[in-house]
């Protein structure tokens, strides 16, 4: 057995407390506030041009959305692929995680705005007594507003679940990753993803939030393009037959896929490119090395959101 | 470049015992450590030396070595030659007494102390400290282990383990005195995980019950709440119905409507400017559900202003169009008196 690239991550990862905690929150914020985020704004744009039939008051963040048993489905999809990204971040950036850790740290991330929640309870009880009977009785209207209903309360509690086990599940399958003895990205340099530098990120979750947006709405004209073209195609025109009207949503759908594909691909190199220009992998001078970064990381994204609607 | 043992010793493979133990005391003689100044190394030394001469001296160990080796004729061939003397699996003991299988790419642990503070108070900690076995020394080749690494001859190497770009040889006996297989790693870690669990669960139930008889609302407040629950819900069922009714909208275009996103208008008249294509819902990528010809007339149901799209209808057809594609797109908003005064 050829065993000469086993390796072992040569920087140093630290198991103490303190460490996980960072780590969490930074698995956390890109989990929730990059990507979910994202797929929150897409889900928002798709809901704005009739699609979803939420209302136009409607945010992605709500705990139910809508009556519709599917639409909630989707969300309690989001939801666990979110969730599924933090474990995975956290797993992956802790490299070794025990079952404790696993358990606690998943149910912070999973019950932490009820954590934030009970905590100013206690706050405002013991420094505003005067405002606790209000904020007890709002706290009490809303959870009973929620409960009162079987079905947001089965969605609400299925969500929890799905989070839990999503998140729990996927911290595993990170730190497998990080620790294949073949794997060699981020084993010799302390603090990265990917090869890039945590403080990268402080800036990156531009580029990744809104290139993420295009990823997501090549999936859905690919979707859209599918449904057209099974509603609409008429067989005849196959054998020569005249299609005598339909192009234009065809040419619509299939012009939009094409060009959403081509800029996807475009996307995808870009980033990667950016990814070997910031771990160093790239031989440049650093004004070159700036340029690039702005370039792809700042510009090209404020160009596309401004200019085009290439971000659903 | 890894020498054999004769290479070592300074005479032929086909030597006499003689000349073997000859060359054993010419090396015992410049190796002992009472002779040496840098005793560790003189003592590394003579053990390899003793260990060589071990093989060489009995007959039978000799005989399986040379076996080895027999296929080099030159000494630049014998000089290359590395004998594979490892395997991918082995069965062993473990530091709690856990016989299991280890194979190449597994997880092996060591507990360590470390020293940690947190601001001004300092303690010890313990932490498993992991390494990857590279690869595992077969037991039946321990005479040719030389060849290939240098090692401590007291002791018998179980693993070459890696960390990082260095290599480190673990003993069989350390690894049984000291060292845990991953199997018996996540034994530990499943029962400290299922007390976290069980200490977490009943946290939980405690802060559920605390916070629950804080957040209780009265009775009152309760019977009040459904009832406005419920005329809300009639109220927008009504409305709902209404839309559903004289502007043919769809359960998702009645909670535009009702969120103000979609205005319905007053079912003016108008023509088509061109054949047009009508869509399910007001943006240009939806589906399109049927067309229509130039010059046609349409009733006017609903607007989109944000999208610049209007629903029509058409004999018994009904979907949206573009505002340009009519010749007046004017969309005059339509007071439901009926439901206002519900209100």
């Amino acid at each position: 057995m050829d065993t000469s690239h086993i390796v072992k991550p040569t920087a140093t990862v630290s198991n103490s407390l303190f460490s996980k905690i960072k780590r969490f929150f930074a698995a956390a914020l890109l989990a929730d506030f990059v990507l979910g985020n994202a797929i929150n704004v897409f889900i928002e744009n798709l809901n704005k041009k009739g699609l979803l039939g939420l209302g136009s008051d409607f945010q992605a963040y709500q705990m139910i959305w809508g009556e519709s048993i599917w639409l909630n489905i989707l969300h309690l999809l989001i939801l666990g692929l979110t969730a599924g990204i933090f474990g995975f971040i956290f797993g992956y950036l802790s490299r070794r995680v025990s079952l404790s850790e696993k358990i606690i740290f998943t149910f912070f991330y999973v019950f932490i705005r009820l954590i934030f929640l009970a905590l100013s309870s206690v706050i405002i009880e013991f420094f505003i007594p005067s405002a606790a009977t209000t904020w007890n009785e709002v706290i009490g209207l809303t959870i009973y507003v929620i409960t009162s209903s079987a079905f947001n309360a089965t969605f609400v509690i299925l969500g929890y679940v799905i989070m839990f086990a999503s998140a729990f599940y996927l911290i595993d399958k990170g730190s497998k990753v990080i620790n294949d003895p073949y794997y060699t990205t981020d084993k010799s340099i302390n603090g990265t993803l990917l090869d890039v530098k945590w403080y990268h990120y402080f800036w990156l979750f531009i580029p990744i939030s809104l290139y993420t947006q295009i990823l997501l709405n090549l999936l859905y004209k690919i979707g859209h393009t599918i449904v057209n073209l099974i509603s609409n195609f008429k067989w005849h025109t196959i054998f020569g037959g005249s299609d005598g009207g339909k192009g234009n949503a065809f040419d619509v759908a299939w012009g939009s896929l094409f060009f959403v594909f081509i800029v996807a691909m475009i996307v995808i190199y870009l980033m990667d490119y950016l990814r070997r220009v910031l771990s160093g992998e790239t031989d440049q001078h650093w004004g070159i090395k700036l340029l690039i970064s702005l370039g792809i990381g700042i510009v090209i994204p404020f160009l596309i959101l401004f200019f085009t609607s290439l971000a659903g | 470049m890894a020498k054999t043992h004769y290479d070592i010793f300074g005479v032929s493979p086909d030597a006499s015992q003689e000349e073997i133990k000859a060359a054993y005391r010419r090396l015992a003689m410049k190796y002992h450590p009472d002779r040496n100044q840098d005793k560790e190394s003189s003592d590394s030394k003579m053990k390899e030396i003793n260990f060589i001469y071990s093989i060489l001296s009995n007959p039978e160990k000799r005989k399986w070595y040379d076996s080895t080796i027999s296929h080099y004729s030159t000494s630049e061939e014998r000089s290359a030659y590395k004998p594979y003397v490892y395997c991918n699996s082995i069965t062993v003991t473990d530091s709690k007494g856990r016989t299991t299988t280890i194979n190449v790419g597994d997880t092996i642990y060591y507990l360590v102390e470390i020293d940690k503070s947190i601001i001004t108070w300092k303690y010890k900690s313990k932490e498993y400290f992991d390494v990857i076995i590279k690869q595992i020394f077969d037991p039946s080749k321990r005479d040719l282990f030389s060849q290939v690494i240098k090692f401590d001859f007291s002791k018998t190497p179980l693993f070459l383990v890696h960390w990082g770009n260095s290599e480190m040889i673990i003993y069989r006996e350390d690894f049984e005195n000291l060292w845990i297989s991953s199997a018996t790693y996540k034994t530990i870690d499943k029962r400290k995980g299922v007390i976290t669990g069980i200490v977490l669960v009943l946290l939980v139930g405690f802060l559920v019950y605390h916070f629950a008889n804080k957040f209780t609302i009265d009775t009152e407040t309760k019977a009040r709440i459904d009832s406005i629950q419920q005329s809300n819900k009639e109220i927008i069922e009504e409305e709902k119905a209404y839309y559903k009714e004289n502007y043919f909208a769809s359960e998702s275009e009645v909670n535009y409507i009702l969120s103000k996103y979609y205005i319905p208008c007053t079912k003016e008249e108008t023509k088509t400017l061109k054949r047009i294509e009508l869509f399910n819902i007001p943006d240009r990528l939806g589906i399109s559900v049927d067309e229509i010809k130039k010059g046609e007339s349409v009733i006017k149901l609903l607007q989109c202003p944000s999208l610049y799209k209007i629903k029509i209808k058409y004999g018994d057809k009904v979907g949206w169009v573009s505002e340009s594609s009519l010749e007046n797109s004017f969309c005059d908003f339509e007071q439901n008196d009926n439901l206002e005064e519900d209100e």
